[in-house]
């Protein structure tokens, strides 16, 4: 039981990481496709349009990576700058770690003498109370959820996924049907990420997909009308 | 809050000492001192080190005529098993659920409803002799507790660390 519980800890760390799968490549299609919407629309250029693209997978990945590494690392030294002064705290104030657990069980419904009679015997290991305080009073899990670099690369590469997708109509098919290829695609990519993240995270497929490929709709609707907007103004203003 | 040289607010309370529940009045302390220890909560982390204080302690009270009653808003139930739990105490447990006795104090924080870690001293003519409320996470010291019950005994005047048999002062200016 306990090695079951074991693997399924490691199997969520791993997990976890889908949350940067599924952001870069929903990022990644979800600006592209719009995008290339838009310019295709407006420039009717494939070059300009392949150009945009690749240029906008290159700058919006490395982009998408910094930022997901950064905000991780930040998050990973909050974490261990908590833990730091929660070791301290059990070390220096064993009675506020106690009181804190007591109330905090006593508060999910525990009766208080069966939560005293836990914490004393928790109390009797000072590292085991203290990480039962910060799972449970300050909610910081043990698992190991922020790697920053890992995190970065795995956002950069399902970023630079997304944007292929609805790129690679543009290199491949005809002009007058790459922007119904991307979109198809697009549409197509984003509700499979839906169906994946929906059996990762025991969502309903159908209703997982859906809510990925409607996302995707809208996204590269507004990029269609925004593009139709500025081919219009420069129509107006004599640009070619 | 109360203050010094008035009479202390009557009670009657059921109690738990040595295991067996009876009630608890002021008056079962009449001619004697009282010392009133109010505790936040049975079944919590710092209370039981002070109530263990006491109880270790309790020899040396009763030697000074001192008697000590503990009171919190917890049941008469739960002091019983929270003082099992501690081992048995000697000294009554007061039950004060309504918290009426904590409000005629003044001690009672009125935020959680529970007490203040507060600790008042009635003279054998039933007047407030001494009282201190200590902060949440701070816990009280009993020696200095019975020290305070042997000064006020004394009648004299008392330097800081007084101990008994070290010199006092003339007790004209004790008012």
């Amino acid at each position: 039981m306990a090695t079951a519980l074991a693997e399924r800890k490691v199997k969520l760390e791993r997990r976890i990481r889908v949350r940067e799968f599924v952001f870069g490549v929903q990022d990644g299609l979800l600006s592209t496709v719009g995008l290339l919407s838009g310019i295709s629309t407006a420039t009717q250029s494939r070059r300009i349009v392949l150009l945009t693209g690749v240029a906008a997978a290159v700058t919006g990945g490395i982009s998408m990576a910094t930022g997901s590494f950064l905000s991780s690392q930040t998050e990973k030294e909050i974490f261990e700058k908590e833990l730091m002064d929660q070791e301290s705290l059990a070390r220096h104030e064993p009675y506020l770690a106690e009181e804190a657990l007591l109330e905090s069980l006593t508060s999910d419904g525990l009766d208080r003498p069966s939560a005293y009679r836990v914490v004393k015997t928790l109390a009797k290991r000072q590292d085991l109370l203290l990480r039962t305080v910060q799972e449970k009073v300050l909610g910081l899990g043990s698992a190991d959820l922020s790697h920053p670099v890992k995190a970065a690369a795995v956002m950069y590469l399902s970023f630079v996924l997304g944007c292929i997708v609805p790129l690679l109509p543009y290199a491949l098919a005809a002009p007058g049907s790459a922007l119904l290829i991307s979109w198809l695609l697009s549409v197509a990519a984003l509700l499979g990420v839906g169906v994946f993240k929906g059996s990762v995270t025991g969502k309903p497929l159908l209703v997982s997909g859906l809510e990925f490929a409607g996302i995707a709709m809208g996204a590269a609707l507004v990029g269609w009308l925004v593009g139709k907007l500025f081919a219009g103004l420069g129509a107006l203003a004599g640009v070619a | 809050m109360l203050t010094l040289n008035v009479s202390a607010p009557a009670f009657s309370l059921e109690g738990v000492c040595s295991g067996a529940q009876r009630r608890y009045q002021l008056a079962d302390a009449q001619g004697r001192w009282l010392v009133l220890f109010f505790y936040p909560a049975d079944f919590t982390f710092l209370c039981p080190t002070e109530i263990l204080g006491f109880q270790q302690h309790r020899a040396e009270f009763e030697a000074n005529s001192a008697m000590v009653f503990a009171i919190s808003v917890d049941g008469v139930e739960s002091h019983k098993e929270w003082a099992r739990e501690l081992g048995g105490i000697d000294f009554p447990l007061l039950s004060d659920p309504g918290a009426q006795v904590c409000r005629a104090y003044g001690v009672l924080n009125e935020q959680d409803q529970r007490a203040h870690r507060a600790t008042v001293i009635v003279s054998r003519q039933g007047e407030i002799a001494y009282l201190v409320v200590s902060p949440m996470n701070v816990g009280r010291s009993v020696g200095e507790t019975l020290r305070v019950v042997q000064a006020l005994q004394s009648g004299r005047l008392c330097p800081a660390d007084w101990r008994p048999g070290q010199p006092t002062g003339e007790p004209s200016l004790r008012r």
